[in-house]
């Protein structure tokens, strides 16, 4: 069976260039447009969640935080795909939990090859 | 690294009455309050959000560097897999995420896009291709554009109050100098060296 991603961005643009990416990898995406939308979406485990930092509603570490707290998907690693840089903000994504941090703009060939990385 | 960086020169214009920011090429700035923003655009072009409920908005001032693949009718999505889409993508979304992070809402967004001219013979396309991205970028993010003033030969300099949505843009007619011209080939020398891959951290 396909492994399932959670993508968690507001921008359309975005939902759309890693869908098509990670679908045409044999993924199986799932997407939200902001962290509220992808706690909504918890309620199944996820192979992977990739998520943005700068969101309406509720923000990339806020997110990560309640991912931490659902029995499904508190294993889960967590990618967080931001145009944030500053190690202020990494140690803060650190610490809520994730395990990657890929600073915008990426190749898409990247965003597989860390999926690849985490999922062997 | 992104070559995209806040605007951080200010001064105090007299005129209007507002404390003033000035976004050179690769720049951008968003505000919550009454400043004022303003940029002088050539070949490039500067795309204006702002929430309408809120008035909390900002501008970019950028162009991209080089031809993109969509014009084989790719797709935006598609053509991410190019350097200069992405380029022109994290351009856009530097300005999203600080208007946003600033408490602007995405569901009132409304934009404003200005510049893209033709400023000499061969400039046509760079002017074109750059108004072509910004319209389509803001189509796909269900961005409405409810004015622009764009293409033409003669630069722009353009005044955008985010709080109210005001715009006040005069041309500019160049006669003896070339500094917009300048400016702008400076800075597309820097867009064109700018790395559009990502820095990956493994924790």
């Amino acid at each position: 069976m396909a492994k399932k991603i959670l993508f968690v961005d507001d921008s359309a643009s975005m939902r759309q260039v890693v869908g098509i990416a990670m679908k045409n990898a044999g993924y199986e995406v799932e997407t939200a447009n902001d962290g509220q939308d992808g706690v909504s979406k918890l309620g199944e485990r996820f192979s992977a969640i990739i998520t943005d930092l700068n969101m309406p509603n509720m923000n990339g570490i806020e997110f990560i935080k309640a991912i931490k707290q659902d029995a499904n998907n508190k294993f889960t690693p967590i990618i967080m795909l931001t145009t944030e840089s500053s190690d202020e903000m990494k140690k803060q994504g650190q610490a809520a939990g994730a395990k990657v941090w890929m600073v915008k703009p990426f190749k898409p060939a990247q965003l597989l090859m860390v999926l690849q990385k985490l999922l062997g | 690294m992104s070559s995209f960086h806040d605007a951080k020169n200010t001064y105090w214009d007299g005129r209007f009455k507002r404390n003033t920011v000035k976004l050179l090429p690769g720049e951008y700035h968003s505000t919550k309050g009454d400043e004022m923003l303003v940029t002088v655009l050539g070949s490039c072009v500067a795309a204006c959000i702002r929430d309408a409920r809120s008035g909390i908005g900002g501008m970019n001032h950028f162009l991209l560097p080089e031809q993109r693949n969509s014009e084989n009718k790719k797709n935006f999505a598609e053509s991410y897999d190019s350097s200069v889409t992405r380029y022109g993508d994290l351009a856009m979304e530097m300005l999203i995420n600080d208007i946003i992070r600033r408490g602007g809402d995405r569901k009132y967004f409304e934009a404003k896009v200005f510049g893209g001219a033709q400023m000499f013979e061969s400039s046509m396309q760079i002017g074109q291709r750059n108004i072509e991205f910004v319209r389509e970028y803001l189509d796909f993010e269900s961005i409405p554009i409810n004015s622009e003033d764009v293409a033409g030969k003669q630069g722009r300099k353009v005044y955008y109050i985010p709080e109210t949505g005001e715009i006040f843009l005069k041309r500019i007619v160049s006669l003896h100098n070339n500094t917009i011209e300048q400016r702008e080939a400076k800075y597309l020398r820097q867009a064109k060296e700018t790395k559009t891959e990502a820095e990956i951290d493994f924790f």
